[in-house]
């Protein structure tokens, strides 16, 4: 049932409507809500998230030096973290080593990925939070591949997609696709 | 405000609600007896030629069609059907696929060659992807969009024969699963190293579908071989990866037995931590200083010497290599004739520089080595074959940890007044690290009664490969005049290295597969020891074709827009097709 809800959800994406509110804890315990995050903020971006992922360490630093840069012009970063398999502790120490300065949504029961229709982590979301909608999904940049690494990335797409947010204008690459380490929804 | 009120209160059915809109729109298919799966996830099988054929790569085409072909049962209908999608849809990327344990490559080729209806076979050994695209009848057809895996059912019902699929009882988690683990994946995913899958069950599931992905694409175990043609050393046999691919897309059922992977777990890490006890190294030589890998960047590449000019002889049996993996995608440990000096990376491994560092010819091997271009059809251009000046790369895929142990009858030389070089080929890994790497060498007790491994390759420069060309081919070939055993085969090409071959076409003219890798992994660097050293009689001609895809289908190709030279940067092409071998007659020795 989840498998089916989920393909469906990722085979129809163009029917989200609007991104709901999530409650879930971060590595303090703390309740932190997406719609508060939203609330001073020109755009949210959500990436998925997983420990020991090495395309999730190796974008950590990137991520870092992004969410610096847009952060004078209101944009909030998180992550959020779907699997199973990390506990609070281990997602705190992974989030120490590398340190991508970002806050995690702990998402345990995984409703709030399944929603986002989150394949893969290092998948990233743009949100307005003006309408809550997705303005933009997928990687990153195109730099990390399952094959290797490119020396420098071709294509920056998120930092382009929150241009055009920021802009005010239509995203020109809506989606791209993200190569991460395949997040497991499990009952 | 109401949106937001709405939303927190709504999540459920928000879910409920995309659910049930998409149901009614149609995104799922319309036959509602059985749940057929409506889209693919990735993957990539060997045809009936040895090819690797990898969805992934079609992300231009608009459908790509897989008919559903048994060499026992609807066989005519299923060429039929194959004929009827060329004439109407004459553009269409079109495959067979083959749902059959049983290898049938040569079945397969007669039948293809006899036929007008030509088109790969996939070879679907675990009869998993035939499932996956929803298949289940012979001589029947499924569309797929490549860029999403949307799969519209094409034709079906034009035989009856079933597509075979897997019977549950058919794969034990404890007999066959887990030793097939503990032998391939475990080394490198215990706790103590990446990737830390294997700690306990409930783990290995929360990384079940990464798993199924790495399986499905033949990203894992590394390397890329074809293992059809001969047993390898640590090569995992095909049937074995099958009976995984198989479990992991039944859920990775436990089958009631208890927790088996913390012990497992903990065993090899203790395996690990204790290497095979071979004493005190003859010699240790240690980097000087270390490199430093800063967190984020492209891949550097880093030359430091090491040792030399070496005052003696060594004939080394063992070597084992301490570096840290992380960070090191491989090291080259090097012998050259001649001190690094003051020569900067780019001096030395300058784009067009031929010869590079490949100076020493094998002189008693006399057999000429030909050069093919593309252009040229026959090969025609002589060379001679060189001595391959690396020694040794240590790559982060050997399992255990990097050694080399030429057993107890085998040695190789460095001669005296050697330089001993290394070149580290390193990657970012999200935070700072560094390489220190430390070699020991062991010797060989009794060297005059060793049989010496010699290195050789069928190194080729001064090509250049055009732009956004998905296959282009080199090859190579020599005249072996003497009787060799050949003992490892270690292929370098950088990051558009696509595919590799190694013929051998004997006295008696029939060229047969040494190796195969199609699916050639520039990350990992692999070498590759046959079971059996391979006999090569006297009058052999060695040929190597090597595969470069410069196209923009080639995920880490740095610029598909331009020509690639000969060089040693990551930008620019390598062509060594590099072996290993041992000279039968010994009164050729010089």
């Amino acid at each position: 049932m989840t498998l089916l809800l989920l393909s469906i959800l990722t085979a129809c994406s163009s029917l989200f409507l609007d991104v709901p509110d999530f409650k879930r804890p971060n590595t303090a315990g703390e309740i932190i809500s997406l719609h508060k995050m939203g609330d001073d903020a020109t755009a949210l971006v959500l990436i998925s998230h997983g420990v020991d992922c090495p395309v999730i360490q190796q974008y950590s630093p990137i991520i870092k030096e992004m969410a610096a840069s847009f952060a004078p012009k209101g944009v909030r970063f998180a992550f959020v973290n779907a699997n199973t398999q990390d506990d609070a502790q281990e997602v705190a120490a992974d989030l120490k080593e590398y340190d991508a300065g970002i806050p995690v949504f702990l998402d345990e029961n995984q409703k709030m990925s399944m929603a986002l229709a989150y394949k893969t982590t290092s998948e990233t979301i743009v949100i307005d939070p003006k309408t809550w909608t997705i303005k933009y999904r997928g990687a990153i940049d195109d730099q990390i591949r399952y094959a290797g690494r490119l020396g420098k990335p071709r294509h920056h797409y998120l930092k382009d997609a929150l241009g055009d947010v920021l802009a005010g204008v239509p995203v020109k690459t809506p989606s791209s696709r993200a190569y991460g380490c395949a997040i497991s929804y499990l009952d | 405000m109401t949106r937001r009120m709405s939303s927190r209160t709504l999540g459920p059915i928000f879910l409920g609600l995309v659910l049930s809109v998409a149901l009614s729109v149609g995104c799922t298919n319309t036959d509602t007896t059985v749940a057929a799966p409506t889209t693919v996830d990735d993957f990539r099988l060997i045809d009936h030629n040895g090819r690797s054929q990898w969805l992934g790569a079609l992300i231009d085409e608009a459908e790509v069609f897989y008919v559903a072909i048994d060499l026992e049962c609807g066989t005519d209908q299923a060429l039929a059907l194959m004929q009827s999608i060329r004439t109407a849809h004459p553009k269409a990327k079109v495959y067979y696929i083959a749902a059959n344990p049983k290898q049938e490559r040569k079945a397969y080729k007669t039948l293809i060659k006899a036929s007008e209806k030509r088109a790969p076979v996939l070879m679907d050994t675990s009869l998993t992807i035939s499932a996956s695209l929803g298949l289940k009848t012979v001589a029947s057809a499924v569309k797929v969009r490549p860029q999403d895996g949307h799969i519209t059912p094409f034709k079906q019902g034009l035989s009856e024969c079933p597509v075979r699929k897997v019977e549950p009882s058919a794969v034990d988690f404890k007999a066959d699963i887990l030793p097939i683990i503990d032998k391939h994946c475990l080394s490198c995913h215990t706790t103590s190293r990446w990737v830390k899958i294997f700690k306990d069950y409930p783990t290995v599931r929360g990384w079940s579908q990464m798993i199924r992905q790495t399986l499905r694409t033949q990203r894992m175990p590394p390397g890329g071989i074809d293992p059809h043609f001969r047993p390898y050393v640590g090569v995992a046999k095909a049937e074995d990866m099958d009976a995984l691919l198989q479990w992991v897309e039944m859920g990775m059922p436990k089958s009631g037995h208890p927790d088996p992977f913390p012990k497992m777990n903990h065993d090899k890490i203790v395996a690990l931590n204790n290497p095979k006890g071979w004493g005190k190294p003859d010699i240790v030589w240690e980097m000087p200083e270390a490199h430093i890998v800063p967190a984020s960047g492209p891949d550097i590449y880093k030359y430091i010497q090491i040792a030399g000019p070496t005052k003696r002889d060594i004939h080394l049996n063992r070597i084992r290599f301490n570096a840290d993996f992380r960070v090191t995608h491989h090291m080259n440990l090097m012998v050259l004739d001649r001190p690094l000096k003051a020569l900067s990376d780019d001096q030395v491994f300058s784009k067009g520089n031929d010869q590079q560092m490949r100076v020493r010819k094998i002189t008693a091997t006399k057999g000429e080595m030909y050069h093919d271009h593309p252009t040229e059809p026959s090969l025609k251009v002589a060379h001679k074959l060189f001595e391959e000046t690396i020694l040794m790369t240590a790559s982060r895929s050997q399992a255990l940890s990097a050694e080399l142990d030429l057993g107890a009858h085998r040695s190789m030389l460095i001669p005296k007044g050697s330089y001993i070089l290394l070149e580290g080929h390193y990657g970012s890994t999200g935070k700072e690290g560094s390489n220190k790497a430390v070699i020991k060498i062991y010797e060989h007790p009794n060297p005059s009664e060793s049989e010496v491994v010699e290195r050789g390759c069928l190194y080729r420069g001064g090509f250049k490969i055009p732009p956004g060309k998905p296959s282009f081919t080199m090859k190579t070939a020599v005249d072996i005049d003497e009787d060799i055993l050949l003992v490892r085969f270690v292929p370098h090409m950088h990051a558009r290295g696509k595919a590799v071959t190694y013929f051998a076409t004997g006295p008696n003219k029939e060229r047969k597969v040494l190796l195969s890798v199609p699916n050639f992994q520039y990350k990992y660097q692999h070498e590759w020891t046959p079971e059996e050293p391979i006999f090569i009689p006297k009058g052999t001609r060695l040929e190597t074709h090597m595969v470069y895809d410069n196209s923009k289908y080639n995920p880490i190709n740095p610029d598909p827009t331009q020509w690639v030279y000969n060089g040693s940067s990551r930008a620019e092409e390598m062509h060594l097709p590099r072996f290993q071998f041992v000279r039968l007659d010994k009164d050729k020795d010089q």
